[in-house]
């Protein structure tokens, strides 16, 4: 998408007549934060660099902007609209993994390099049963958790930290932390590795 | 427990990667939206909550979610108030002459029906009291007119209740 077309489309602001702020202003203030938030998505398989990202979602909040010609819509509106698209986009470009690593490969990284780096990356079949051992033990032993440990365990290994645990179960950080400590201890002991 | 998570954590992700989201069983993006914003309810809350415990792409999209939460917030509010600064001044000058406007319409219109304060009863407005007698004026009965004359020693003037005229 380039920066012509989406110039054009804000060409006919009719904004700075209704003495309201016009869309430049507003995305002035919005795009560091959109560009931050898509940065740290650092997931491998969203195709989508993170400038593409943050236009997309700049032209979904234009769409918008541009219908709400009397200031209608709310600040809790705008703030749904620009999180609907961050997390669309997002969704949109998954699973293009291998569009995504001709990309990055064709700019910066020269060929028997990545293919030193793919090889390295290789694992034979006994580390991969291996593997799929702990991974099937820890899947049990996460079953056999009391609800509570089990969702602060999961969240946890999700990677979110206490205080964003404590967030998402609404209660307080010590009993998130205690939930998710007695959990670990619990997998531990039901995995057999107290290490 | 960091060493855990380190370990652990990438072969949980991996496990959870994609389990629910090719079945469209991933929230909205808006429910996701309200979750990050606080701003769902408890029921809701917990199902969220449990889903992004075993969906490693919501817990992104989430985490993404929380990143942006605070700047866009105070970003979307500095906005809102510069919409209420470049109102127009002469806005709320015509907001208050149109109120007072109203007032004043309003106390004539009740002058007009209730016409003014009243002046008597030529006027056609009758009161109570001229049809109910005052205390003073019920003491000032004439013996003649008591049914009761009291005999307990009251002074002239009291109440009397009862008179005894039975010839005993």
């Amino acid at each position: 998408m380039s920066s012509e077309s989406d110039s054009d489309k804000r060409a006919p602001c009719p904004d700075a007549s209704a003495g309201r702020p016009d869309f430049d202003q507003l995305w002035k203030a919005l795009a560091p934060h959109v560009r931050a938030a898509v940065s740290r998505h650092r997931s491998r398989d969203v195709a989508l660099a993170a400038d593409d990202l943050v236009q997309e979602v700049r032209i979904r909040v234009w769409t918008v902007y541009s219908g709400d010609r009397n200031s209608r819509f709310k600040t809790s509106y705008y703030y749904k609209v620009v999180n609907s698209a961050i997390i669309d986009s997002l969704r949109s470009h998954r699973g293009t993994l291998a569009h995504s690593v001709r990309t990055e490969s064709d700019g910066e990284e020269d060929e028997p390099a990545l293919i030193e780096r793919l090889g390295g990356e290789e694992q034979g079949p006994d580390s991969v049963f291996d593997e799929q051992q702990r991974r099937a033990r820890l899947l049990e032993a996460i079953r056999q958790l009391p609800a509570g440990r089990r969702r602060a365990v999961t969240l946890f290994l999700q990677g979110f930290t206490v205080p964003e645990i404590a967030d998402l179960l609404g209660c307080d950080r010590n009993r998130a932390h205690n939930l998710a400590y007695r959990g670990v201890r619990a997998l531990k002991q039901l995995m057999g590795t107290d290490k | 427990m960091k060493k855990f998570q380190d370990r652990y954590s990438p072969m949980f992700r991996d496990a959870t990667c994609g389990a629910t989201h090719d079945a469209g069983h991933c929230p909205p993006a808006e429910l996701l939206a309200d979750l990050a914003a606080g701003r769902a309810w408890p029921w809701r809350r917990r199902r969220l909550v449990e889903h992004l415990s075993h969906c490693s792409h919501c817990a992104d999209d989430y985490r993404v979610l929380t990143t942006a939460r605070d700047g866009l917030v105070s970003a979307l509010e500095d906005r809102c108030r510069d919409d209420e600064g470049v109102r127009p001044g002469w806005l709320s000058a015509g907001l208050a002459s149109a109120a007072a406007l109203v007032v004043v319409a309003l106390s004539v219109s009740v002058l007009v029906t209730t016409d003014g304060p009243s002046r008597g009863p030529e006027q056609g407005v009758l009161f109570a009291s001229q049809f109910e007698p005052a205390p003073r004026a019920v003491r000032s009965q004439s013996p003649s007119e008591r049914v009761f004359t009291s005999d307990f020693g009251e002074t002239e003037g009291s109440v009397q209740l009862f008179r005894d005229d039975f010839d005993g």
